[in-house]
């Protein structure tokens, strides 16, 4: 068996949606971006050379239709370039990684570019025509309920407060404003030049150009008391409100991935490797739980323990998930989101579990430290882990 | 010539103001709110837009909040542009119109009319809003051009639903602005318009306040407390449910003080003028600061018990002490009670020889004085003096018509056995043998004229078709729930007088009639009324009392009777309106719906609430929505939204709150059914729709066989939505289980794929879900809860 390493990774910012600066981007467009600039980090990788491009998308239709995946391929890389769109909802992201690595140690393929791109202000997550099977709907509905209920449910099973989940995402805030002061994010991002044609004040096209380099989500201004007024969404007498969801996103993020011998054939430095990914199935009805069920299986797989993990990405859907995992998996909490996560920095579904991804290394490396873990919960119920590690 | 009326500019934002700006907005005018910069402010403050703008923009917030709201959708907003006077001032050059709300000063008014006269452009209307002020000398200074367009105007408070509107002209205005303005308040603003002089309190206040004073000096004489006489003032008099002293409550006992002191100071010729005298223990409450709603308390004082409930307590005038209220005991009042023509109740209250008989003879005896001698003063014609006070006051019967009620010839000979007497003219048309003041020939109502001293015809009522100017013509048919008139043109209308007009068997019958009749020997039909709701809907007591009894082959059938029967209004071969207004509920909304064309008032509360019974709309009610929002789609809609949008009509028990909002809900058609903004002309104007489908060549049209349903391919995500309410504890379980019902019916099924269905296929689901949900316990205990309490319950 080869081995597989991820030779370079960029995410795009996050934008806010359905009112951010991603507003009108479209996801191909972002993704191309990234690809692009990731390209320009290794110039002596021929556009030929990629075989595949796998694209995690959670909602594939519209904007993000007609396999996105062949779409980008074709643009960012070489009409010889396949590409594919793959479904994992949240999850996407990792599993893309995952297939890829997978291809490349089994001799399937010598590089990849792997990652998710979604955008949350053009297609809607249920997308447009939410047509349920009417059989389910009436024996199961549960299978197929919002994810804002199944955190209600989270929260009511696993005792967690609104007092909580809110003094949660308020740490979120802080932690994320601060990594971006400190210029933490940096190294990981793409800068994306967003072009608007629009009607301006006299009534006439006009034009304009900003290139956008800092995730828009973080709120410098919140508090706990601002947080506690916020009314429950999603349940009459709920503790999940706007303020300590996840927030709806935009955004785009790919790594390369290589084997062995291309990474020595180019004289390349790797600077990391997905050791083992997991997905798993739990009761729908509290999906946000997955992460609980995934960590353990994908440790095994690695044959590592949860102590030898140095930094967790753990995918902020809902803060009472989030806290709710923390405290059932015996998360170190202390390496949980280090610099904040999805209910500051926001949650571009198919995109997240990549970003997460880039997040975690850029981090490793800064820390010096080895292993980190990307986990996330799954709509529909389930659970993804991944371990990876710095080299 | 025409004047046209596109933008108004409406200067000051209080509660008149803004509300005012928020009612033209509701009939389609453009509308500029200027208030003054705030007066307290730091030089920084100053120079920033927002904050000069901050009065006219937190007065236009706080409108737009109260409920019942002042707009008719929350579309109409944007019609509204604000600014403020320093900066503003310049853009009424744009106005047609120029209204002035501002404080109640003459010399605030006059400062303002002064930079009106420098930016309005020449032509431009100019109006003042005031209740007291008089109109000349508001004028006075003013360019020749400005006094010829200038005129007052009273608005009543509430601007949207209060119905009166006084016109007030000064001394040079021209005969078209006036003419403009009674004809504009009443079509265009849905206004009873009231042509006044330049008299103090005008009309309305001046004969509305009398009555309240009056009602006071009554009371004393009687030693009645405030519970007698809010029990004797009240609906069953036909006046509003407030009566005295809620009314006073709520207006603020120091507003209805200072119009009473005000009246008294600039009449000193009034012959009844001590009346105005406030009482002492009035003048305490004043100075205790107890000045009804605004500051807590006054007549009346709400108060928690003992057991956390809230109590409301009433003043002993006699003590100054707050009471637990007691109910009020009058003979008079358990005869009358029974009765539900208002007329009748009248002469019952007046006839029974006890107390209360009394009170209302000894109160009468003293409006009546008063209105007569105001005959020339305040009003030429009588009329007048009584449109004012339905229209202001709320008053089912002005004061002469009250007096007519009684029989004028009758009432007097009291009055001057009880040592007093009516103004001189009242007496004369007695001699000439004039008995009423009023008499209806031909459909049309005259009032006697006391300067010529003969029967005139109110002006302008040719527009109008008011069904009691119908009662003395023998009707074309008739039973106890429903009664059709011929309105003439070969058109005919059948009018509803149940209870609520709650639509049982009698209002069945009457509309199968009426439409047997039209189509022998008629060109069309309205169906309408002028009681205060179209109809509350099906008479839900007499299916509780089958589904008790089990009867459901009898339940079945009275349903399709019901289904029939609607269905006939629209498969008929003549033309017929409904004409919506008020409540229009349940069985009301269906019948609107399957009109030819509906013809709703402005004013039309319109929903198809059938849930809050533990029901579903089954008188044609879900089908028709169906129908529409296959109506709706197009090819390659994805459908299932639409759908859903009509469908949360009924799960949600949504009830329109005016015409306008029913069109943006689906249950009026665009392009189809129409608006009428003043409720009065609705009648008539139902008959112009009916006569132009009849001229244009009505041809009877075929029920649908090409209705769209959606099948399970809507359903499931129907019944997701509707399990994820009840899991959120949005519902109860039993609205899961009738919300469900509803998307099943409205979906036409559990069908395979869309599929095309007739009409019948969807009254057939409607009908049966109808009769399985009356099978449930649950839906008996809503439906009884709504009988006894007129409340929905949530079980």
């Amino acid at each position: 068996m080869t081995e597989a390493y991820i030779v370079a990774g960029l995410r795009s910012p996050v934008g806010k949606a359905p009112r951010g600066m991603f507003r009108f981007m479209r996801p191909d467009d972002i993704a191309v971006q990234v690809i692009t600039q990731l390209l320009a980090q290794i110039p002596q990788l021929e556009k030929s050379r990629i075989e595949d491009c796998i694209v995690g998308n959670a909602v594939p239709e519209a904007e993000q239709g007609l396999q996105i995946g062949r779409q980008i391929a074709m643009r960012a890389l070489d009409k010889s370039t396949a590409g594919i769109t793959i479904n994992r909802y949240c999850a996407s992201g990792v599993e893309a990684i995952a297939i890829a690595t997978a291809k490349i140690r089994s001799g399937m393929a010598d590089c990849i570019i792997a990652g998710g791109t979604e955008s949350m202000s053009l297609v809607p997550t249920a997308g447009w025509k939410t047509s349920l099977n009417y059989e389910v709907a009436a024996e199961h509905p549960e299978y197929l309920i919002g994810m804002g209920l199944t955190a209600e449910n989270v929260a009511k099973e696993f005792n967690i407060s609104r007092e909580d989940a809110d003094a949660y995402a308020f740490h979120s805030h802080r932690k994320a404003t601060e990594a971006i002061d400190k210029g933490f994010f940096k190294t990981g991002i793409a800068p994306i030049a967003v072009k608007e044609i629009y009607v301006n004040e006299k009534n006439k096209r006009a034009e304009r150009n900003i290139t956008v380099d800092t995730d828009e989500g973080p709120r410098r201004d919140t508090t706990v008391e601002a947080l506690a007024k916020l009314k429950p969404v999603f349940a009459a007498k709920g503790v999940v409100t706007a303020g300590n969801s996840s927030q709806t996103s935009d955004g785009a993020a790919f790594v390369i991935v290589m084997s062995e011998k291309m990474v020595k054939e180019l004289n390349l430095q790797p600077i990391a490797r997905m050791v083992s990914c997991a997905s798993v199935g739990v009761e729908p009805h509290i999906m946000g739980i997955g992460p609980v069920a995934a960590i353990p299986k994908a440790l095994k797989q690695a044959g590592m323990s949860l102590s030898a993990i140095d930094l967790i990405e753990l995918n902020e859907a809902f803060a009472c998930q989030a806290l709710a995992v923390i405290r059932e998996a015996g998360l170190n909490p202390d390496i949980v989101n280090i610099n904040g996560g999805a209910v500051a920095l926001g949650h571009p579904l198919g995109c997240t579990g990549t970003k997460l991804t880039v997040q975690i290394i850029h981090d490793l490396k800064r820390l010096n430290k080895k292993y980190g873990m990307i986990t996330a919960c799954v709509g529909g119920g389930q659970g993804i882990a991944g371990v990876v590690e710095v080299l | 010539m025409n004047r046209i009326i596109k933008k108004i500019a409406v200067l000051g934002s209080g509660v008149m103001g803004s509300r005012i700006a928020c009612h033209f907005a509701n009939i389609g005018i453009e509308v500029l709110l200027l208030d003054i910069v705030p007066l307290q402010a730091t030089e920084e403050q100053l120079k920033q837009p927002a904050f000069r703008n901050k009065i006219v923009n937190d007065s236009l917030q706080a409108a737009i909040k109260q409920n019942p709201s002042p707009v008719y959708s929350q579309k109409v907003l944007k019609r509204i542009t604000t600014g403020n006077f320093d900066d503003d001032m310049e853009r009424i050059a744009d106005c047609d119109w120029v209204m002035e709300v501002v404080v109640e000063n003459l010399t605030i008014k006059q400062q303002l009319f002064e930079k009106v006269d420098k930016h309005r452009k020449q032509g431009t209307l100019v109006t003042s809003n005031t209740s007291g002020i008089p109109i000349a000398l508001m004028s006075e200074g003013r360019s020749e051009d400005f006094r010829r367009h200038f005129c007052g105007t009273h608005f009543f408070n509430p601007p949207r639903y209060l119905r009166l509107l006084e016109i007030i002209p000064g001394p040079d205005t021209e005969k078209s602005v006036i003419d403009f303005l009674m004809n504009y308040g009443d079509r265009y603003l849905g206004k009873t318009t009231v042509l006044c002089k330049d008299t103090p309190a005008f009309i309305a206040n001046r004969v509305g306040v009398f009555g309240m004073m009056a009602v006071l000096k009554v009371m004393e004489e009687m030693q009645f407390s405030i519970a007698q006489v809010e029990a004797l003032t009240g609906p069953i008099y036909g006046r509003p449910k407030s009566a005295t002293f809620r009314t006073a409550d709520v207006v603020g006992i120091d507003t209805f003080v200072k119009v009473a002191q005000n009246t008294y100071a600039a009449c000193p010729d009034d012959e009844s003028r001590d009346i105005f005298q406030i009482p002492a223990y009035i003048n305490t409450l004043v100075e205790n600061k107890w000045l009804g709603d605004k500051s807590g308390q006054g007549f009346f004082k709400k108060v928690k018990n003992a057991q956390g409930q809230s109590e409301i307590l009433t003043l002993d005038l006699n003590t100054l002490e707050y009471q637990p209220s007691t109910k009020a005991k009058f003979a008079a009042l358990d005869a009358a009670k029974p009765i539900d023509n208002l007329k009748d109740r009248i002469r019952t209250l007046h006839a029974t020889g006890d107390k209360a008989s009394e009170f209302y003879n000894k109160l009468n005896a003293l409006v009546f004085k008063y209105v007569s001698h105001r005959i020339p003063e305040i009003a030429d014609e009588l009329y007048k003096i009584d449109d004012a006070m339905r229209a202001g006051f709320g008053w089912e019967l002005g004061p002469f018509e009250i007096w007519d009620v009684l029989g004028v010839e009758k009432f007097v000979a009291w009055m001057e056995q009880h040592g007093t007497a009516p103004a001189s003219w009242v007496k004369e048309m007695l001699q000439k043998g004039c008995k009423s003041f009023y008499l209806v020939e031909n459909g049309k109502r005259k009032y006697y004229d006391a300067r010529s001293g003969g029967y005139v015809l109110i002006p302008g009522m040719d527009a109008f078709i008011i069904l009691d100017n119908y009662r003395a013509q023998k009707p074309v048919w008739q039973n106890s729930g429903a009664t059709l008139h011929d309105i003439g043109d070969g058109i005919l209308n059948l009018e509803f007088h149940t209870k609520m007009n709650v639509v049982g068997s009698e209002i069945l019958e009457g509309i199968q009639k009426s439409i047997d009749i039209a189509e022998k020997n008629y060109r069309g039909l309205v169906i309408g009324n002028d009681a205060a709701n179209f109809s509350a809907g099906a008479n839900i007591a007499m299916m509780l009392m089958l589904a008790i009894e089990q009867e459901f082959d009898e339940l079945d059938m009275a349903i399709r009777v019901f289904q029939n029967t609607v269905a006939r209004i629209r498969f008929s071969g003549i033309p017929v309106a409904v004409a919506p207004h008020g409540l229009t509920l349940g069985g009301g909304c269906e019948m609107t719906m399957h009109a030819d064309v509906a013809v709703a008032a402005a004013e039309t509360y319109i929903g198809l609430v059938e849930v809050g019974a533990g029901l579903i709309p089954a008188g044609g009610g879900t089908k028709e929505l169906a129908l529409r929002a296959s109506e709706k789609y197009f090819k390659g809609d994805i459908e299932i939204p639409t759908l859903q949008e009509m469908s949360l009509n009924i799960a949600m028990a949504k009830v329109a709150t005016s015409a306008r909002e029913a069109f943006e809900f689906g249950l009026l058609r665009n392009g189809i059914d129409k608006e009428v903004i003043n409720g009065a002309r609705l009648i008539a104007e139902a008959k112009k729709q009916v006569l132009s489908l009849a001229d244009a060549g009505y041809v009877q049209p075929k029920p649908k066989s090409d209705i769209r349903v959606l099948g399970r391919s809507a359903l499931g995500s129907f019944y997701v939505g509707i399990a994820s309410m009840r899991m959120s504890g949005y519902i109860s379980e039993y609205d899961e289980k009738i919300a469900k019902k509803v998307a099943y019916v409205i979906s036409g099924g559990d069908l395979s794929m869309p599929t095309e269905v007739n009409e019948q296929y969807l009254l057939d689901l409607e009908r049966e879900a109808f009769l399985s949900l009356l099978g449930e316990r649950k839906t008996l205990e809503r439906m009884q809860h709504i009988l006894k309490t007129g409340k929905p319950l949530r079980n």
